[in-house]
């Protein structure tokens, strides 16, 4: 897994700086998040519209505290997926709240491109990722969506770095079983790349 | 070492961590297909409008939004999400935003 480089950090960094000098810079930070934060809470969720809602409060809880933002060396999405978890926790705990099941393909509002027949097996990993357990589907999805190490993941969950692997081997070993060795197509392409 | 230390090595990289055991090098391979499944995750640029509209919506309850669209913030974002078509599919959807608003207020969601 590519976690972020130093200079990466620093444009980002800077990038924020920009955005708390004039907020029309917020757009770019908004533009390469939207997706990671959307997935990570329809996969949390199994629930479109509420991934949409949730979406829409953790940028304007950004935006909102964007003049207080302190830069700490971590990616902006850390403090993005920290808010996001914050609230479907909060969901979760309220009264009525029903766990639906995962579903293998996005619905009519996600990229038709989604739907193409190359993109079955993609359904297919997503769907097994839902399906796990809350606490190992939380780490999968900020390791291997937010590219966040374990420290990063720890603060985010409230749990120890050694608790945050464990999560993450017992996941891999449940997908590995449930899902098999990638796809051929898939192992050249990434051999190639 | 364990079995997840190996792995977590592995998974940063540790090329002699992933070559020590079948056992990891085949978790590596799944997460690999993990990471790129959830990055193919991506929503249309209309969607990517109306969420960031319903994100305006929400933010307008602190005056906030008001101050952000005095910016152009919501202009530029319309123009990254893609252009013209775009920007009246978010204007419809400031309605939706409205609606979802209202929503907001009977359960609200801020952190």
């Amino acid at each position: 897994m590519a976690h972020r480089t130093a200079a990466e950090l620093e444009e980002e960094r800077l990038e924020i700086l920009a955005a708390q000098r004039d907020r029309a810079a917020f757009a770019p930070l908004y533009e390469r998040y939207v997706d990671q934060i959307h997935a990570y809470v329809y996969t949390l969720t199994h629930d479109m519209e509420l991934a949409d809602d949730v979406t829409a409060a953790t940028f304007a809880k950004a935006m909102e505290e964007l003049p207080r933002f302190e830069w700490r060396g971590v990616p902006y999405s850390a403090w993005l997926y920290r808010v996001a978890g914050n609230l479907v926790s909060r969901e979760r705990r309220r009264p009525g709240w029903i766990e639906l099941e995962p579903r293998m393909l996005p619905d009519a509002g996600a990229d038709p491109a989604l739907h193409a027949e190359e993109n079955d097996r993609a359904d297919e990993v997503r769907a097994a990722v839902a399906g796990l357990p809350h606490d190992q589907r939380q780490a999968i999805l900020l390791r291997f969506g937010g590219d966040l190490r374990n420290r990063e993941i720890a603060e985010i969950m409230g749990r120890s770095e050694g608790a945050v692997k464990l999560l993450t081997f017992r996941a891999l070993t449940s997908l590995r079983k449930r899902l098999g060795a990638p796809m051929p197509a898939e192992r050249l392409s990434r051999s190639g790349s | 070492m364990n079995v997840e230390d190996r792995l977590d090595s592995a998974l940063d990289g540790d090329m002699l961590a992933v070559a020590a055991a079948r056992e990891v090098s085949a978790l590596v391979e799944t997460g690999d297909e993990i990471g790129n499944a959830i990055a193919a995750w991506t929503l249309n640029p209309a969607r990517r409008a109306d969420i960031y509209a319903a994100a305006l919506a929400i933010a307008d309850a602190t005056g906030f939004g008001e101050r952000v669209r005095a910016l152009g913030l919501d202009r530029r974002v319309q123009a990254v999400a893609g252009g013209a078509v775009v920007t009246l599919a978010a204007a419809a959807a400031v309605g939706v935003a409205i609606a979802r608003g209202r929503r907001h207020t009977e359960a609200p969601l801020s952190a």
